[in-house]
């Protein structure tokens, strides 16, 4: 049942994957700026600037450089960077690394805080505790994320100079890289943490009330034992939907958060190539992003159907 | 049992959290030993390849990376000996003879002789490198090498930039060979240059890094060091965000930069560990450019608008104090300028500027915006993003006389493309970036150029470009500076542009962490070839 699931997935990410590239396509063709002039720069005579059109194609109609370029792509062609003429996946691969390790990161922040801020208000329902926690909760969803960034980083790093605020020190598990992630995990897990606390306690409060945590307090089962082995286990299912969900969100803040720090991910090159009008790069990040996305998709329904025998039914 | 293992866990995990928070200092120290300056970029370029662009991200680096024939002071215009030691120069100005230095090398430890000056212009000039800079090469014929240290230019008019333009960084000595080997991935891959400092690895958007050139024993006439540099590596980090730039130079992750936002400097100005210094002299001026062909562009419009545009408030609020408000289009600080310019061209004065435009027939309407003959005085404008807030400033105070300026900001490549290929609008808000004062000219006033108010109609500028012509074959310094300067005049008079202010270079260093500075703006590459550098024992 799981399988046919998955396969129906991917059966349906296939159109969502190729309206991505579309839309990006199309897109980067409305933008009023000619390649040319930034293949050759602004001082470029009219007759280079011509010859690099025709070598491009872009003398070509629209819809038959739309053709030629699905085509490249069947090849696993994304074409080459206007802006360091490396070729784009190259560039890609060199920063899906770097921004796999900044989301598992904050993943690994946020989800155990998360989740303990929501036992914890869930446990302390309507004390201070609970309400200083989703007061936490509420203005960490709702500040942006480059807000919270230059606040850390001008607190943490320039004011009590504790850590760097920019650049990928080297691999995470390296002194230094460890040391560079901090500031922008924890901004990312920022935007996290709320939600997950949120929906942590509204759950749990739920399943607390149910016929089987009666039971078990009944036979004398200790309270932390309930409320962690058998009222939190269910309440979770919830959370990790969730957390799938916002793991898909997460690279739409990892694009601030990666251009904030000078992370070296896949964000942050979107959003240089967009800015330089660099049209393949910006194409092959858009579809890089949105296979990200479909993955973890994926991989939430998986995770969700392993831990619920009813999705698996559904 | 589990209360106590959870607080084992909890101690365990602070004492990490310690540990790694005090190799941060550690850190800092292993790079001091290394020698290392970092600094910080704002955007990369596409190539280091010299011989191909011409961007300021291309020339900061490329300066650092080749060494050329002759270099210049940071006055931009007293030259001096690089690879060569000494060099003649024709009476007719049509010949330049060169003469090396010895034991000059390159990167990997070649031979660096006439031939591979000869190789490396032949390379450049090729039809096949696509080279846009070639311009500066003017009408260069013939480069040959004599014999190994003897190299001979010919021209085929005599021209004033000829011997600074061999002093730029596009006219710097890269191995033809390697270039030949590497084709279109020389200077994205790897570029054996004859510079101060040699590549070392660059990770594009995000890093380059430089290491010491071990053979570099030359000097130059500009720096005290005759070489090798004192320092081991040069990083320049990728920063596009400004606030990070800025957190990162008080973090002390970053040692140097001249891409901080002018609001943040006078933080830097009070702090005791930084340093901030200039050029004497830089060429950067933010204009608004005008189409001629336009209607709307008519005389008494450009000349109300320059009268209408208060530029000492510009400077006040938009550069923080630090930009010098421009009354000409050349720098007070480049030889010659003309100081009767200052007379000609307006002050601020918005009721001079409604006068004008009464005058010219433009009546105020109903909504405050000037009408003639039916048509509402709403030129439109293009700028780009890093400009918007001055943009909308002046829109501002030319909306108080009546002129509704219509913006059209878009990211810079885009305005910089729309510029160069299309005509659809009326002026633009931008920079000029020169070296010289016939640099200024030629590039930015010679009608058929793309930047001149005289492009789409360059029958219009034959008279300006006549002038701009003679100066420019004129070998006399004297006699070529007084053309130049009859040049400014006409270009005030007829108020072709609308010069705003002359932006600063300004070098903030940490001078705690690197010593050594000397700001050069030529190109804006803010270091120039950074022999000097040092890291304070």
């Amino acid at each position: 049942m799981l399988l046919r699931q998955l396969a129906y997935r991917l059966a349906v990410s296939i159109p969502v994957l190729f309206g991505v590239l579309t839309v990006g396509f199309f897109l980067m063709v409305l933008v009023p700026v000619d390649p040319a002039v930034i293949v050759a720069g602004e001082a470029a005579t009219a007759e280079r600037l011509e010859q690099i059109r025709r070598e491009m194609g872009l003398d070509r109609p629209v819809i038959e450089q739309f053709i030629a370029y699905l085509e490249r792509l069947a090849h696993g062609d994304f074409g080459r960077s206007l802006l360091s003429g490396n070729p784009v996946l190259s560039e890609i691969f060199h920063t899906l690394g770097p921004t796999f390790e900044l989301l598992i990161a904050s993943l690994l922040i946020t989800i155990p805080i998360g989740i303990i801020l929501g036992l914890l208000a869930a446990k302390w329902q309507g004390s201070p505790l609970d309400r200083a926690i989703m007061t936490f909760a509420v203005v960490g969803m709702s500040a942006p994320a480059f807000m919270t960034g230059l606040l850390l980083m001008n607190i943490v790093g320039v004011g009590m100079g504790l850590l760097p605020v920019q650049g990928r020190g080297g691999p995470i598990y390296t002194p230094t890289g460890l040391l560079h992630i901090i500031l922008p995990a924890v901004t990312l897990a920022m935007t996290l943490i709320g939600p997950i606390a949120r929906m942590t306690r509204t759950s749990l409060l739920d399943v607390i009330r149910k016929d089987f945590v009666r039971t078990a307090r009944s036979k004398g089962i200790g309270e932390r034992r309930v409320l962690i082995a058998h009222a939190l286990r269910n309440a979770l299912i919830p959370t990790v939907n969730l957390i799938g969900l916002q793991a898909g969100f997460l690279l739409g803040s990892v694009v601030v958060v990666e251009t904030v720090f000078a992370w070296p991910g896949m964000g942050r090159l979107a959003v240089s190539a967009i800015a330089s009008a660099d049209a393949a790069m910006a194409q092959g990040a858009m579809v890089f992003l949105a296979v990200a996305f479909v993955v973890i998709n994926l991989l939430v329904d998986i995770v969700c159907g392993i831990l619920d025998p009813r999705a698996r039914a559904s | 049992m589990r209360s106590a293992n959870g607080r084992k866990f909890l101690t365990a995990l602070l004492t990490c959290g310690v540990a790694a928070l005090s190799i941060v200092p550690t850190a800092s120290v292993a790079l001091a030993q290394e020698k290392v300056v970092r600094m910080q970029k704002y955007a990369d370029a596409r190539s280091l390849d010299p011989h191909k662009l011409m961007t300021r991200s291309i020339s900061e680096l490329a300066a650092l990376l080749t060494d050329t024939l002759v270099s210049i002071e940071d006055d931009l215009k007293t030259v001096g000996h690089a690879l060569a030691k000494e060099w003649t120069v024709s009476e007719d100005g049509l010949t330049y003879t060169f003469t090396l230095k010895d034991n000059l090398r390159f990167c990997d430890g070649k031979a660096l002789t006439a031939k591979s000056v000869v190789a490396s212009f032949d390379r450049w000039r090729a039809p096949e490198t696509q080279s846009i800079n070639t311009v500066l090469l003017g009408s260069l014929e013939t480069v040959t090498a004599l014999d190994d240290k003897t190299v001979q230019f010919k021209l085929a008019t005599a021209s004033d930039q000829f011997l600074v333009n061999l002093a730029s960084p596009y006219a710097g000595i890269i191995d033809a060979e390697e270039a030949a080997a590497l084709g279109d991935d020389f200077g994205i891959k790897h570029i054996n240059g004859s510079g101060p400092y040699c590549w070392e690895s660059r990770r594009p958007r995000e890093i380059t890094v430089l290491t010491k050139n071990p053979h570099f024993t030359w000097g130059n006439a500009v720096y005290e060091n005759p070489g090798p540099p004192a320092i081991d590596r040069f990083e320049f980090v990728i920063m596009p965000e400004d606030n990070a730039r800025v957190a990162a130079m008080l973090t002390g992750e970053s040692d140097a930069s001249y891409y901080l936002p002018l609001t943040s400097i006078a933080q830097f100005a009070n702090n005791p560990d930084f340093e901030i210094v200039e050029p004497r002299a830089f060429g950067y001026l933010a204009f608004i450019g005008t189409k001629l062909n336009r209607p709307l562009m008519e005389p008494a419009v450009r000349k109300a608008m320059n009268y209408a545009i208060d530029r000492e408030a510009l400077v006040e609020v938009m550069y923080a104090g630090y930009g010098k408000p421009a009354a000409s289009v050349l720098s007070p600080t480049f030889e010659g300028y003309n100081a009767k310019v200052e007379q000609i061209e307006p002050t601020y004065d918005p009721d001079e500027a409604g006068r004008i435009l009464d005058e010219a027939g433009w009546v105020m309407g109903s909504d405050g915006v000037r009408v003639k003959d039916g048509v509402r005085l709403a030129p439109k404008m293009i700028g780009h993003n890093p400009w918007r807030a001055r943009l909308e400033a002046i829109q501002g105070m030319l909306r108080e006389v009546g002129i509704d300026v219509q913006l059209d900001i878009t990211d810079s490549p885009i305005a910089t493309s729309r510029i160069l290929t299309q005509s659809d609008y009326d002026m633009y808000g931008w920079y000029a970036s020169y070296t010289n004062t016939g640099e200024l000219m030629q590039k930015y006033f010679s009608p058929g150029e793309p930047y001149s108010p005289f492009s789409a109609v360059p029958e219009q500028g034959a008279e300006l470009g006549a002038l701009i012509s003679e100066a420019a074959q004129t070998l006399d310094t004297a006699k070529r500076m007084e053309l130049y300067g009859q040049a400014q005049v006409k270009i005030a008079e007829q108020n072709l542009w609308i010069p705003l202010v002359h932006d600063p270079l300004l070098v903030v260093y940490n001078k705690k962490k690197i010593t050594g500075v000397k700001p050069h703006g030529l190109y804006a590459g803010g270091f120039y070839k950074g022999i000097d550098l040092a890291i304070p024992e």
